[in-house]
């Protein structure tokens, strides 16, 4: 697989003189979903800014698609990346949802039809199809993040980078906003986000990166990036929820990530018929008996 | 047109004060009318004219020559909050900007607040007012305070400069120099101002009417 | 721009030698010096006061390329004044071309305003760089600047620094979708940005106001000013020496 995203050595001060990054090197697969970790500071948004040219770095290079990132290829750039803020109230400023979309369109020359024809087909991508001649003010804030992202899709971009998605989301727009990433992902969108929603991640990402003071303290494959508790917590991150309860049992080497894995090793330790569950089964008998 | 510390002589840059403060109390007299019956109006005051200062220092685009130039955001200002209590906001920007950039000055504090807040509020809202009432619409009338008023802006700022620096000739004859001689760079400026004006006016008024019903801004 | 202000205010807000002098003193000796820099016009007092004013930042450790940023804004005034001064002022022709003459004398008296405009601009930057604003609102309602225009000051500069990062996110999110890639994209990007711009600060200004009401409403500027130290006097002395120098010569 070729890289869609090339970093190497990238390092950045803000004028206030708080060094953002500092040497970070990544590389992302044409193709793969990545979920950029780290603490709040730990320098996320500051990198996915240079993906962009947003920011250039003081060192280093940035290429995506194989275009070195710079002032000058800043809008080249910028068809190919589809850049979603952490709010969309930043993002959003037309008074309706089909002028908003529309609004990358028509940056891009695009004759009219062609404008209307992206319009729709993003707004149902992000299925906010019906509400395109409502005002903005009248959309949830779980619509309005899903206009947001069809603002950048409108523009046929070859891979999406998008600054904690989830953040301020109920359950069910998290869980809706994921499963649209995930789609779009699996019809061969790059996905870069950022977030620290360790429980989130595991289902969907392939690849994490984990941040920590602007360096990358790990990336790799998902499992084997959870496999190292003590560096994730150093990172002020956790395991996932579902992970710690299995560390609490005894016996267990490797752990589930996500219910769907946690489930499978249930049913083999059932299977199995290892000491936990004749523990349980010999509770539950004496516990039938007492009654 | 922030005419910088120093640049006028001393009886001068005492005289501009004199007509800015009577304009500024103006202001004050008015909003601490309208505070009396909402005192949480002043939060509203002091985000307005933080809006004026962000805007005074966005690009935009001057149609007909290459260059980008800054609004000065009075005229929009004056229409949306009433041209006293622009006048208020105008001054307590161009304090900021003087001790925050050394753009304007303090002994000129009182000749910048003639020119940007009073005469860009008044010309803005006159002309506002006035082609609302001879029938032009939203945009029209917003394009054209914006315009007007920033020409008014540059118009006094000339005359105080000419005052200021005219030398052995005569102060018309200055005057009208540096007026005529900068025109070809402050008319395309004035058409951004314009636009920008009406541009902004229109939006709101699109989106959200219920601000531009004026009952709750201007006083 | 905005950048810059902010480094400008972190610096007075850094609590270093300048920053430590009474506000009242530093308001009254800027009003003072900026007077006499007027009133004198001359060129000897001006650029000593240039001088004394580059000194004083250098030893409030004032970084140097503040300092001068500060002064490249009157630049373009100051370069009007030297020339209209050489056209329109003086006897002594230099050179001619035509109706148009460059005069020896008003020359000088060009870069008299010059210098003064020089003086005059870095007295006001020592002010700014060594005032945090909520000393200013202080010592401004001590010489009874009328509380409602010191309490909009306040105010003003508290929401200053939210709507510009608000601002500067927006426009970053139209940049990202090459809304300023040309000049017709950029002036109906101006319009949008604007307009969504007031919109949000106008609903801001109305949750401010209510929480406001919920808290009283009362004046926004408070706290008191410690009492004059050494430091003040020592200040006031080095001023008085120093106008009882150059106001002579």
């Amino acid at each position: 697989m070729t890289a869609m995203i090339r970093i190497e050595s990238v390092s950045f001060t803000y004028p206030g003189g708080v060094r953002a990054l500092d040497g970070v090197s990544l590389e992302v697969p044409r193709g793969c979903f990545m979920s950029l970790m780290g603490a709040n500071g730990s320098g996320k948004s500051t990198l996915l800014k240079h993906i962009n040219g947003l920011l250039l770095p003081e060192a280093g290079r940035v290429s995506v698609a194989g275009i070195a990132v710079g002032k000058d290829s800043f809008e080249e750039v910028n068809r190919r990346v589809g850049f979603v803020f952490q709010d969309p109230n930043d993002q959003i400023f037309a008074p309706t949802a089909r002028e908003d979309i529309g609004y990358g369109p028509v940056n891009l020359g695009l004759p009219p039809e062609e404008v209307e024809r992206r319009v729709e087909e993003a707004a149902a991508q992000v299925g906010i199809g019906e509400l395109l001649d409502r005002p903005i003010h009248h959309l949830s804030y779980g619509q309005k993040k899903r206009l947001s992202i069809a603002g950048v899709l409108a523009m046929k971009p070859d891979c999406l980078v998008l600054d904690e998605p989830t953040a301020s989301l109920d359950p069910m727009g998290e869980h809706r906003l994921m499963r649209i990433l995930h789609g779009l992902n699996r019809n061969g969108m790059t996905v870069v986000m950022a977030t620290h929603d360790v429980d989130l991640v595991p289902l969907y990402s392939q690849r994490v990166c984990l941040l920590r003071a602007g360096r990358v303290a790990v990336e790799g494959e998902l499992k084997q990036v959870f496999a190292d508790r003590e560096l994730i917590e150093r990172c002020r991150l956790r395991l996932p929820r579902i992970a710690s309860l299995f560390e609490q049992l005894p016996g267990i080497t490797e752990l589930p990530l996500t219910v769907g894995m946690a489930r499978r090793r249930l049913e083999r330790l059932m299977e199995e018929d290892g000491p936990l569950l004749a523990a349980a089964r010999t509770l539950l008998e004496t516990e039938g008996e007492s009654h | 047109m922030h005419i910088p510390e120093g640049m006028l002589p001393a009886g001068q840059a005492a005289a501009w004060y004199a007509p800015a403060a009577a304009f500024v109390a103006g202001g004050i007299v008015q909003v601490k009318r309208r505070l009396a019956r909402a005192a949480e109006y002043k939060a509203m005051l002091g985000l307005m004219a933080a809006f004026v200062f962000v805007v005074s220092l966005m690009p935009v685009p001057v149609p007909g020559i290459g260059t980008v130039s800054h609004p000065c955001g009075t005229p929009l200002a004056a229409i949306l909050l009433g041209p006293f209590a622009a006048v208020l906001v105008g001054a307590v920007a161009l304090l900021m900007q003087a001790l925050f950039f050394a753009h304007g000055g303090i002994t000129t504090w009182g000749a910048n607040i003639l020119s940007m807040a009073v005469a860009g509020s008044f010309a803005g809202y006159g002309t506002y007012v006035l082609a609302r009432r001879l029938g032009l619409g939203l945009g029209a009338a917003a394009g054209l305070a914006g315009f007007l008023g920033d020409l008014a802006t540059y118009g006094v700022t000339s005359l105080q400069l000419a005052l200021g620096l005219h030398g052995d000739q005569s102060i018309p004859v200055v005057w009208a120099t540096a007026f005529v001689s900068f025109l070809p760079t402050q008319v395309p400026l004035a058409i951004a101002e314009g636009l920008f004006t009406a541009g902004v006016l229109v939006f709101i008024a699109r989106q959200r009417e219920d601000i531009l019903k004026g009952v709750e801004l201007a006083p | 721009m905005a950048g810059a202000s902010r480094r400008h205010d972190d610096i007075a807000w850094g609590g270093g030698l300048l920053t430590r002098i009474d506000p009242r003193v530093k308001i009254a000796g800027t009003v003072l010096l900026l007077a006499v820099n007027l009133y004198l016009s001359s060129w000897a007092f001006s650029a000593a006061l240039a001088v004394a004013m580059l000194l004083l930042m250098t030893l409030g450790h004032v970084p140097y390329r503040r300092q001068l940023l500060a002064v490249a804004f009157p630049a373009g005034f100051t370069i009007f004044a030297v020339a209209s001064q050489a056209l329109f002022s003086g006897e002594e022709v230099i050179a001619s071309l035509g109706p148009v003459a460059i005069h020896w004398d008003g020359l000088l008296a060009g870069l008299v305003i010059a210098l003064r405009i020089l003086g005059g601009a870095l007295v006001v930057v020592v002010l700014g760089v060594s005032t945090p604003m909520n000393h200013l609102a202080l010592a401004l309602r001590w010489f009874r600047v009328p509380l409602l225009f010191v309490e909009l000051l306040q105010l003003t500069y508290r929401y200053l620094f939210d709507i510009y990062a608000e601002f500067t996110r927006m426009r970053e999110a139209q940049r990202v979708r090459l809304g300023w890639s040309n000049r017709r994209a950029g002036l109906e990007s101006s319009r949008l940005l604007g307009g969504a711009l007031f919109v949000r600060v106008y609903d801001r200004g109305l949750r401010a106001g209510e929480a406001m009401r919920c808290r009283g409403s009362g004046p926004v500027v408070a706290g008191s000013l410690g009492r004059p130290g050494r430091i003040d006097l020592v200040s006031v002395a080095l001023l008085a020496e120093f106008l009882l120098i150059f106001m002579n010569i």
